[in-house]
């Protein structure tokens, strides 16, 4: 088993809000009202998206001007709701003792999306682009630059496991006693690159995200930050188990017989300690593609069976890539946070309710449905054939 | 502080006149009259498929190349690998911004070799590798962050060697004054386990707000010439720590 790894704070950030109890009320009521065209954060695009509430987001404070973009607004907007507790855990370690993980694929692909615009019309760059709002290791720099902090600031860029894979290197930190905190989650933006990318792909929805429908047709994307103090205490809410596989396939699809989702899910629940029967929700990965959904349930079918409750939140806030797998770390956060007693409140699968034949069977679940098993996992799997499965409970002892 | 064997290394690069920088021998006269390197030059990546190889990019030519030059055959396939690079896929990600500020479309190709993580992923493909991977970016710190993940990767578990790449090439000409570093196109590759034969390491890091000192080569070629060189450790100062390996007997 592993040293004790306590999610003590989160601060969260996404279409549904930017308040903790706002976004899981609307999830409980698997609120899909927040999915709307953005053609100013889509190059143009008319597809739904998840957008942050930009009258919601803050801005950096002076002196760290180099690092405003969108993605850095969105950490920053998170770390607002946890400073208290961050700020505590903080002082009480000292500064040279903290971390950052930071996960993301995009961090200021929007900003040098604007800036590239200007050289097109203008002949030259936006003259206040700086190369920092745009490097993916600011996400990191950033948060270490704001706090003052003096433990190693990285990102970590695996596509859509990027956020998942973030909390994976906090724990490691922790465990080596490199750091006494770590500051970990994940940051995205909506920009013209992605969303045209996956459109390219031919991967994202003409309406709402679909996912393990029969007639599902793609994802939509979404933007936002989830943002964990992560600390060694062996009380609350605790990541209890990792697992991590690489797919060896393909370099934007998956393996279509799901081997490697189900690597990384065996993976972390032998990590927690955890059988089949303990696990009371899985948080998919359930993008709403053909592919991902068709392998995904395969892998859980055949590790979890076909009884174990299911959702995918992506309908609620859309897929957000680099930030996906802590912003769904997040869900699971909030569940446990919720639970009354033995109960654990679980976040409902939204989709037309056509399910579909062909997939192996898993169980979906509805609106105001709980669990009594404490172990719950959430899916996360990127492009490059990055997988990334964490397991999370309450702590015990 | 951490024990680690570095059990193999490698490196490719070319001089500022050109000339090739890929063999042991190569890096050891390099090391022996160090200089900063060229912005140029293309690995011949043999190992690779015709079809993939005309679809890699430089920097996967970079660091496959590396990769592969200090792994074998038999552990290709079971090492867990850590992708670092400070600008990543920035040529792709460029050139699509481009052709969206001229309202062209997208090619799916050039998007799916955006990430970060491509080069891993290829990899993975190339070796037909499925242990863990992570892709990391620090900015000017990017190397010693590399060092670190991957140390991290051997504590989660030790019996298992993790394979290091870095590599980066000159960004893009239309950015290029936007930052001041050492540019060079080059990739490093490092074998690294708890114990065994090679050059064993004590690694650690201090906090502190010495200013980085500016190299006339990358970080991860720093690294290449010391392990070639006879000194007892190496310093990399980061502007909030200090990153120091020193040779030590396990």
């Amino acid at each position: 088993m592993s040293k004790p790894c306590s999610l003590a704070a989160l601060g969260i950030i996404n279409a549904l809000g930017a308040d903790r109890d706002v976004i899981w009320r609307r999830t409980l009521a698997g609120d899909t009202s927040s999915m709307k065209p953005h053609p100013d954060l889509t190059a143009g695009g008319d597809w739904l998206v998840g957008a942050v509430d930009d009258m919601r987001l803050p801005t950096l404070p002076d002196g760290l001007e180099r690092y405003s973009c969108r993605n850095n607004r969105f950490t920053m907007g998170a770390f607002e709701q946890i400073e208290t507790e961050v700020m505590n855990a903080v002082r009480a370690v000292g500064a040279d003792r903290v971390g950052v993980v930071m996960g993301t694929s995009t961090s200021g692909s929007r900003e040098c999306e604007a800036a590239i615009l200007h050289e097109h019309h203008h002949g030259s760059l936006l003259p206040e682009f700086r190369y920092e709002q745009l490097e993916l290791g600011g996400a990191a720099s950033f948060l270490a630059e704001l706090l003052e902090l003096g433990g190693p600031a990285l990102s970590i860029s695996t596509a859509c496991s990027s956020g998942a894979r973030a909390l994976v290197s906090a724990r490691s930190l922790l465990e080596l006693g490199v750091c006494d905190v770590v500051l970990a989650g994940g940051s995205d933006s909506l920009c013209g690159l992605t969303s045209h990318g996956f459109a390219s792909l031919k991967a994202v929805a003409a309406g709402l995200t679909n996912p393990f429908s029969a007639n599902r047709d793609g994802l939509n994307l979404g933007e936002g930050a989830a943002l964990f103090l992560v600390t060694r205490e062996n009380a609350g809410i605790q990541l209890l188990g990792v697992g991590e596989s690489s797919e060896a396939h393909h370099i934007s699809s998956p393996d279509p017989e799901g081997t490697g989702a189900a690597a990384s899910m065996r993976e972390a629940m032998e990590d927690a300690g955890a059988a089949a029967d303990d696990v009371g929700y899985l948080n998919l990965h359930g993008t709403g593609t053909r592919l991902n959904d068709s392998m995904e349930s395969l892998a859980v079918s055949r590790v979890l069976g076909g009884e174990t409750p299911c959702s995918s939140t992506k309908p609620l806030i859309g897929h957000c890539l680099g930030a996906a797998g802590a912003m769904e770390l997040g869900f699971c956060w909030m569940a446990l946070d919720a639970s009354a007693g033995q109960q654990i409140p679980i976040p409902p699968h939204r989709y037309d309710g056509d399910g579909d034949t062909e997939l192996a069977s898993i169980r979906l679940a509805g609106v105001g449905e709980s669990t009594d098993r404490a172990i719950l996992l959430t899916n996360s799997f990127g492009f490059g054939g990055n997988n990334c499965t964490l397991a999370v409970g309450r702590a015990t002892s | 502080m951490m024990d680690v064997v570095v059990r193999r290394f490698s490196a490719w690069g070319t001089s500022q006149a050109d000339a090739v920088l890929a063999s042991h021998e190569d890096w050891s006269a390099w090391a022996k009259a160090p200089a900063p390197l060229g912005h140029e030059g293309k690995p011949p990546v043999a190992f690779l498929a015709a079809a993939v190889r005309r679809r890699s990019s430089r920097l996967t030519r970079l660091m496959l190349e590396s990769a592969f030059a200090c792994t074998e055959e038999g552990e290709r396939g079971s090492v867990r690998t850590v992708f670092s690079s400070r600008h990543g896929a920035i040529h792709v990600a460029i050139k699509i911004l481009a052709s969206l500020a001229r309202q062209e479309s997208v090619s799916p190709l050039q998007f799916s070799h955006s990430v970060h993580n491509a080069q891993a992923g290829l990899f993975s493909i190339a070796a037909g590798n499925r242990e863990a991977s992570s892709s990391i970016a620090a900015g000017t710190d990017t190397f010693a962050h590399g060092f670190l993940e991957a140390v991290l990767h051997l504590e989660r578990r030790p019996e298992q060697m993790v394979l290091l790449v870095t590599g980066d090439e000159p960004i893009p000409d239309n950015l290029s004054h936007l930052i001041e570093e050492p540019a060079a196109a080059y990739a490093t590759g490092l074998l690294l386990s708890r114990s065994g034969r090679g050059t064993a390491l004590r690694f650690s890091r201090e906090a502190g707000r010495a200013p980085r000192k500016q190299r006339e080569w990358p970080d991860a070629i720093e690294f290449i010439r010391f392990l070639h060189s006879d000194d007892a450790e190496l310093s990399l100062e980061s502007g909030r720590g200090c990153w120091r390996w020193e040779r030590s007997a396990l």
